[in-house]
Order: C-alpha cells, then sequence, then structure tokens
C-alpha cells in the first residue's frame, strides 16, 4: 500500500509537470507535504537545499531520498521508477514511431523546421546562465572564466569534464576562501 | 562533525572519479584519450559486446558533472553522445530534444533512457539510466545527515558560482552548431524567420519553449506535403 502512495505521489508531478526537472518541485512538494504529510515543508527545503549541492539530475536525486525515507530501499526505487519511468516510455514511444517513419517527407521537414527554434531555446538557457554568473561573480569574473573555458573547449581538446573540474577547484579558491 | 563531513564528501567524488578511470583503462583506452577528448566512434564500433560499458560510462559522467540540474546537462550529453561516441547524429539530437521538450517530465532522463534504448533496448535503457541517475541518488542517502552544514561553508558556495559562466559556453557552442547547420540546410532567410518568431515568443510574450516546438511539430507533421517544402506557406 506504501509503494502504491509513493508511486503516485512521484508519478503525478512527473507527467503533468510541463518543463522538466525544475518544473517538477513544486507539484513534489505538494504531493509530499500536503497530500501524504511525509515530511515538513522545512524538511522538504533542506532535501531540496541539498540535492542542489550535489551533481546530477535533482527531481530524481530528491525522490529517491524520499521514497528512501518512507518506504526503505523499495520505497526508493519505487520513487525513481515513478518519477523517470512514465516518460522515458513516452519518449521511446514517440522518437520510436518517428524514425519508422524518417524517410517520410514531413518528417524530414520536421528536422529541418524545429532546429532554429531549438537553437533559441538553447540559446536561452545559455543567456540564463550567464545571466546568473553576473549575477553572482560579476562581470570581469564571468568574461575571465568564459573566454578562459571557450578558449580550452574550442581550441583543444581537453574533456568538458576537466574544464568543469577545473572551474570548481578556481570557484572554490577564489570566491569561497578569497 | 564538519570535517568528516568534507572528507567524506571529498572521498565520494575521488571514488566516483576513480571509478570512471578504472573502468575506462579496463575497457582499453587510455588515460590521455580520456582526459583529451578524442572522438571514439571507431573504437566504440569494433568492441559492439562492451557497448553496455561505454553507456555506463558515458551517463555515469553526464550524473556526475551536470551540476545545477535540467539544462547544464544538455550540452555534456551532446558531447558525450554525438561528438565523442557518435551515437546519435546531430539531426537526431535535434529530434530529440524537440520531442522531449513537448513531453513532461525530467529532461535529461528522457535523452538518457532513449539513447540507451536505442543502442541496446530495454538493458540499455535500464543502464544509462541508472548509470545518470543512482550515483547521486545514493549520495544524498548516504551524505544527507551528516551534510546539512556543508551547503554554508564558503568554498562549497565558491565552487558553485564558477559553473554557470562554463556550461553557458558549453551551450553557446552547441548553439552555434546548430544555427550553422539550420542555416545551411533551411537557407538564411527561413531559418532567420523561424528563429526571430520563436525569440520574440519565448524572450518577449515569455511562451513555454515546449509549446513553440509542439506548434512547429504539429505543422510540420500535419501540413500537406506539396512539391514545394517550406514553412507552410499558404498558396
Amino acid at each position: 500500500m506504501i509503494y502504491v502512495q509513493i508511486f503516485l505521489a512521484f508519478f503525478i508531478p512527473g507527467i503533468i509537470a510541463y518543463g522538466g526537472g525544475p518544473a517538477s518541485i513544486p507539484l513534489m512538494e505538494y504531493e509530499v507535504v500536503q497530500r501524504y504529510g511525509w515530511l515538513s515543508a522545512e524538511e522538504f527545503g533542506e532535501v531540496l537545499a541539498f540535492s542542489n549541492i550535489l551533481p546530477g539530475p535533482i527531481a530524481t536525486k530528491m525522490a529517491c531520498y524520499i521514497g528512501y525515507e518512507v518506504g526503505g530501499i523499495g520505497g526508493g526505487v519505487v520513487a525513481l521508477i515513478a518519477t523517470v519511468g512514465p516518460s522515458t516510455v513516452l519518449m521511446i514511444v514517440l522518437i520510436g514511431l518517428l524514425y519508422r517513419y524518417k524517410n517520410s517527407p514531413r518528417v524530414q521537414r520536421l528536422t529541418m523546421l524545429v532546429k532554429p527554434a531549438i537553437a533559441v531555446m538553447l540559446m536561452v538557457m545559455t543567456y540564463n546562465f550567464f545571466k546568473d554568473s553576473f549575477y553572482h561573480i560579476g562581470l570581469p569574473q564571468t568574461f575571465l572564466i568564459g573566454s578562459f573555458s571557450l578558449l580550452l573547449l574550442s581550441k583543444t581538446k581537453i574533456h568538458p569534464g576537466v574544464v568543469l573540474l577545473a572551474a570548481l577547484i578556481y570557484g572554490g579558491f577564489m570566491f569561497g576562501l578569497a | 562533525m564538519l570535517e568528516i563531513t568534507i572528507i567524506n564528501v571529498v572521498c565520494f567524488y575521488i571514488l566516483l572519479i576513480l571509478t570512471d578511470l578504472i573502468i575506462t583503462v579496463k575497457i582499453g583506452v587510455s588515460i590521455i584519450s580520456y582526459v583529451r577528448s578524442i572522438k571514439m566512434c571507431k573504437v566504440v564500433s569494433l568492441i559492439i559486446n562492451k557497448k553496455l560499458i561505454y553507456l555506463f560510462t558515458a551517463f555515469f559522467r553526464i550524473g556526475i558533472l551536470g551540476y545545477g540540474g535540467g539544462p547544464s546537462f544538455i550540452p555534456l550529453i551532446y558531447i558525450e553522445i554525438v561528438r565523442r561516441y557518435c551515437w546519435m547524429t546531430d539531426d537526431e539530437f535535434n529530434n530529440v530534444l524537440a520531442i522531449g521538450n513537448t513531453l513532461p517530465g525530467p529532461i535529461a532522463t528522457k535523452i538518457a533512457g532513449f539513447v540507451g534504448w536505442k543502442l541496446a533496448g530495454f538493458g540499455g535503457m535500464l543502464v544509462s539510466l541508472s548509470a545518470l541517475v543512482l550515483p547521486t541518488a545514493l549520495a544524498v542517502i548516504i551524505l544527507l545527515t551528516s551534510m546539512a552544514a556543508l551547503q554554508d561553508l564558503p568554498w562549497v558556495q565558491g565552487m558553485r558560482k564558477s559553473v554557470p559562466s562554463v556550461i553557458g559556453v558549453m551551450l553557446g557552442l552547441v548553439v552555434y552548431q546548430f544555427m550553422d547547420k539550420s542555416t545551411k540546410e533551411l537557407g538564411w532567410l527561413k531559418s532567420f524567420f523561424i528563429f526571430i518568431i520563436s525569440l520574440i515568443m519565448i524572450g518577449v510574450f515569455n511562451i513555454h519553449p515546449g509549446l513553440i516546438i509542439f506548434v512547429i511539430v504539429a505543422v510540420a507533421l500535419l501540413w500537406p506535403v506539396g512539391n514545394y517544402e517550406g514553412e507552410g506557406r499558404k498558396n
């Protein structure tokens, strides 16, 4: 019974939240705090803050932790499946359908027409990242880190993960200890 | 107490990176090519039976490097899946992003699940999803009790501040790729037309990008196919 509740609590935010993980968090809070009362609002905020400082997808981290708290290891697994499963299956079915007809002129037209819109979407995200960076560390540092990583990413063959790690260490020393 | 927590976290990270390194070396990739992001398409196609291990390491890496959820995974997935392993072409990645954005739910796991399924069926889907999600989900469970104090540490906050600009640059490079390809396929005029329209819709009217992409998908699929393959211009 508890597994059914856990499944529903994470299935509903996963299937109605539009716009990726961050959009599902308020809905998740409603289910977990208001409806089932597994956590208090403060505890939920704590889990959210903590999920934010570790890498990895945020919604799944939260689901796994809350599921585990409520129903043990089985609960964690159920919560993960409920968060990730439905949208993944839907995705595979739809893309599979698209691939079956990939030679049809309509699907080829779709691939071409949607590209500029995807570029805009990614551009807005890029803008938000830079805005975030500007807000936290100011223009000179944003420019410095940005141009340095642009140089490394486009002119050398260093793995982007290494660039990210270097930025993490730089940030820790520069903005943390100074 | 705080020192123990910090040591825990540092050890955890070192453990994650070491695991990744050991797996990489075990499947026959040198450490130099691990640090340098060399195209591994040929290597991967030669060792088909080790596809699952490659799949695991790729998404494992994406999962532990993506900082800040959601959008920060897109450039990492692009670099690993399209550039490094060639499991998808630019066009396929573009379609996956389009469909992924018109569907509800977390975006990174949708892409991961699909890539795994495409390469190795249901097992591949399970492998890629768990590689992406489990390492850090387990970390939350193991470390939460001792880590509440950690988020207030200055150097932890400092580390988070330098990441957005790097992710921004990575995403900007992906945008450049897409624009470049798009203008070659559609021509300057049409691609800029769609580009400007969507920019106004998203930037000025604050319409959710998923909705715009959904409309384009619907028009492209439903509009009658004539001899002229344009953006659905009326005769």
